[in-house]
């Protein structure tokens, strides 16, 4: 009983994919939203597996989601009074995630899955939607007056932005995330949404094939963010949704309370109906 | 949590993972007394590893000035400070490690600087302890005192910026024992900043992952010794391997300074991560001070190191430092000389015990013109 409450829990009506013509993947107010049914969750502190989250920032999160023939789109919104779009130390990003089960939906654990129930997981960040936006942040939009000596083999003049200076492999060197392939590093961004699996604690990768897309917005201390899934794409990484029930997971991170990685809050899988 | 033998606290310690030490260990030995805070070390290493963007706050070597000085800004009054009072009882430490002092199930107790630690490199740099008398500087030896302190990561036996890495992805490499993050698995989580105790895990905010001194290991599969150490202008460094606890060999001088004469102590062992990087602490400092740095073994090391002259084993492992670029496996002394080989068993060093010492007349006939410097 215990294991099938941590698995998954049900609400009241389940999540809806309302069918539409075509999903407003990225307008965030669109009247077709309205129509979708709305579904408030409950989140919870990620208290299960170390780092937990001791300190819950975040309470409610509430879904809606619309479905075309290509598309299975959900949005999320959430109070937030801070945007948390920047990343140094001791900053962290706002994020949220939906997760879908990849094998039997009855043994799929939502704490990033198991080895015979891997999870699929699409991951909105807010500085990734910063980059999409602004382009890389750099060391002078954090630091405007830094300086420094200079930097080996870059290309171009002061400041020597990153996306730019760095693109040779000599100076690429000295970007050691980048120059290892780790998507984190990555400099040009096109999209804010990271596409992932996992098969137990700490196994969480990045997809070779990114589909996933996402849109996101800060206004008035409410986050608003759109994740869209291709309903069948040839990616074995990808859930297929066919019309019917899935069951679909949820996460969210407060980057103002240090919120990354376990430190944050979820809602393990619910039903949802896809029209 | 396991149970690993941590033999700088002289007990057994819990840690997340079985204990498995490597078939050798890289350890560094740092001179304290010797050290002239030139920055070399720093800048050699920063132009070999750290000089892209992201990294202008990235020093992998940094060297501060005890007691004011810090990088990242007051790491250690701050390790103190979540540790809280601690014991030794002789030689056994009786307190609680980062791993054992840990709250909400983490596997270590640790706290992340925030940016602004960071924007000062080299702030306390010569700064002294207190206020000099007026006057005192003219009328021989003072006391108040001052040292430098160069650091880089200690590639500890049992890291505590690996124990909390949710990831793993930093690990400890069995052939040398060198810790790395794996610059491809990172997601720049910040746990290992949170949790090594010397904050020598840094993130990069450009790549936004975490980046640490690798120990220059493509210089270490070939036998050379560290950016840092042969390019150390105070001959204060020395770097090699140190054996299993229990098979140390007197003819390595890792081994012989460290484990056999302790003279050369880690930094914080109570903080429970088996540093590796072994001081010679000053011998002029408050032995409070250094006793909280250095732990119980101080006074014995200043002792044993002040004994030198007379010892001349110990005087040859002791002129090791800064004469080669190769990594001595063995020394030994050969009457007045000291000498060492390196893997190969080709010889590398050769130096007198003595330096031989000329002096010239003050007065220049040829150019007639007084000497500065005669010696
Ligand atoms: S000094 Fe810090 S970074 Fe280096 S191995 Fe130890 S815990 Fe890790
Ligand atoms: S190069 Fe040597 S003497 Fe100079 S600051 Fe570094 S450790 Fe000290």
């Amino acid at each position: 009983m215990l294991s099938l409450l941590f698995f998954s829990a049900a609400f009241a009506e389940p999540l809806t994919a309302k069918a539409v013509a075509n999903v407003p993947a990225h307008e965030l107010y669109a009247s077709d939203w309205g129509s979708a049914g709305e579904v408030e969750i409950s989140v919870l502190p990620q208290q299960v597996a170390s780092p937990r989250n001791m300190a819950p920032t975040i309470t409610k999160l509430k879904a809606r989601a619309l479905a075309d023939k290509n598309w299975v789109s959900i949005r999320l919104q959430w109070d937030d009074k801070a945007k948390n779009d920047s990343v140094q130390v001791d900053e962290f990003t706002d994020a949220v995630a939906i997760e879908f089960p990849l094998g039997d939906p009855a043994m799929a654990n939502p704490m990033m899955g198991g080895a015979n129930n891997p999870v699929y997981i699409a991951h909105w960040k807010a500085i990734w939607q910063r980059d999409v936006e602004d382009g890389h942040t750099d060391v002078q939009d954090y630091h405007p007056n830094f300086w420094s000596d200079g930097y080996p083999f870059v290309k171009g003049g002061w400041p020597y932005p990153v996306e730019t200076a760095f693109s040779g492999s000599d100076s690429m060197r000295y970007l050691p995330g980048t120059n290892a392939g780790n998507p984190i590093s990555q400099l040009d961004r096109y999209r804010p949404v990271e596409e992932l699996t996992a098969v137990g604690y700490g196994t969480l990768a990045t997809q070779q094939y990114q589909d996933a897309d996402a849109w996101g917005e800060w206004k008035n201390g409410v986050w608003t963010v759109i994740i869209s899934v291709p309903r069948v794409v040839v990616d074995a990484g990808n859930p297929t949704f066919e019309t019917g029930n899935q069951n679909i997971a949820f996460a969210v991170w407060d980057g103002g309370a240090e919120n990354v990685g376990g430190r944050k809050h979820w809602f393990p899988f619910t039903p949802m109906v896809v029209q | 949590m396991s149970k690993v033998m941590n033999w700088q606290i002289n007990r057994e310690m819990d840690y997340p993972y079985e204990g498995a030490r490597p078939d050798k260990q890289i350890a560094y030995i740092f001179d304290t007394n010797k050290c002239i805070d030139c920055q070399t070390c720093t800048v050699a290493c920063k132009t070999t590893w750290t000089s892209g963007k992201g990294q202008e706050q990235v020093f992998y070597n940094n060297v501060e000035t005890k007691p004011y000085g810090f990088y990242p800004h007051e790491w250690d009054p701050k390790l103190m400070e979540i540790l809280g009072p601690q014991e030794w009882k002789g030689k056994t430490f009786a307190g609680k490690t980062i791993f054992e002092a840990t709250q909400d199930g983490l596997p270590v107790k640790g706290f992340l600087p925030d940016e602004d630690s960071y924007a000062s490199p080299n702030l306390g740099e010569d700064v002294v302890a207190g206020m000099m008398e007026q006057g005192a500087f003219f009328q021989g030896i003072h006391k108040v005192w001052m040292f430098y302190l160069a650091r880089i990561c200690n590639h500890c036996t049992y890291p505590g910026c690996l124990a909390a890495c949710p990831r793993q992805a930093i690990y400890k490499r069995p052939e040398d024992g060198i810790v790395l993050v794996d610059e491809s698995r990172c997601r720049g989580y910040r746990e290992c900043v949170k949790a090594c105790p010397y904050k020598k895990v840094f993130f990069n905010t450009v790549t936004r992952v975490s980046e640490k001194c690798i120990g220059c290991f493509p210089l270490i599969e070939q036998g050379e010794q560290p950016r840092c150490v042969q390019t150390c202008i105070g001959k204060i460094r020395l770097q090699g391997f140190l054996s299993k606890p229990g098979e140390e060999k007197a003819d390595n001088p890792i081994d012989y300074l460290v484990r056999i004469k302790k003279v050369a102590l880690p930094l914080y062992p109570q903080a429970g991560t088996e540093p590796n990087v072994y001081y010679i602490p000053p011998v002029h400092v408050p032995r409070d001070f250094t006793g909280q740095m250095f732990g119980p073994g101080v006074e014995e090391a200043v002792a044993t190191y002040r004994s030198a002259p007379k010892d001349p084993q110990l005087l040859a492992a002791l002129l090791m430092f800064g004469n080669t670029s190769r990594i001595i496996e063995r020394f030994k002394a050969e009457g007045e000389l000291a000498v060492g080989w390196d893997r190969d068993g080709k010889e590398a060093v050769r130096v007198p015990f003595t330096e031989p010492f000329f002096a010239r007349e003050f007065f220049d006939k040829k150019h007639e013109t007084y000497r500065h410097n005669i010696t």
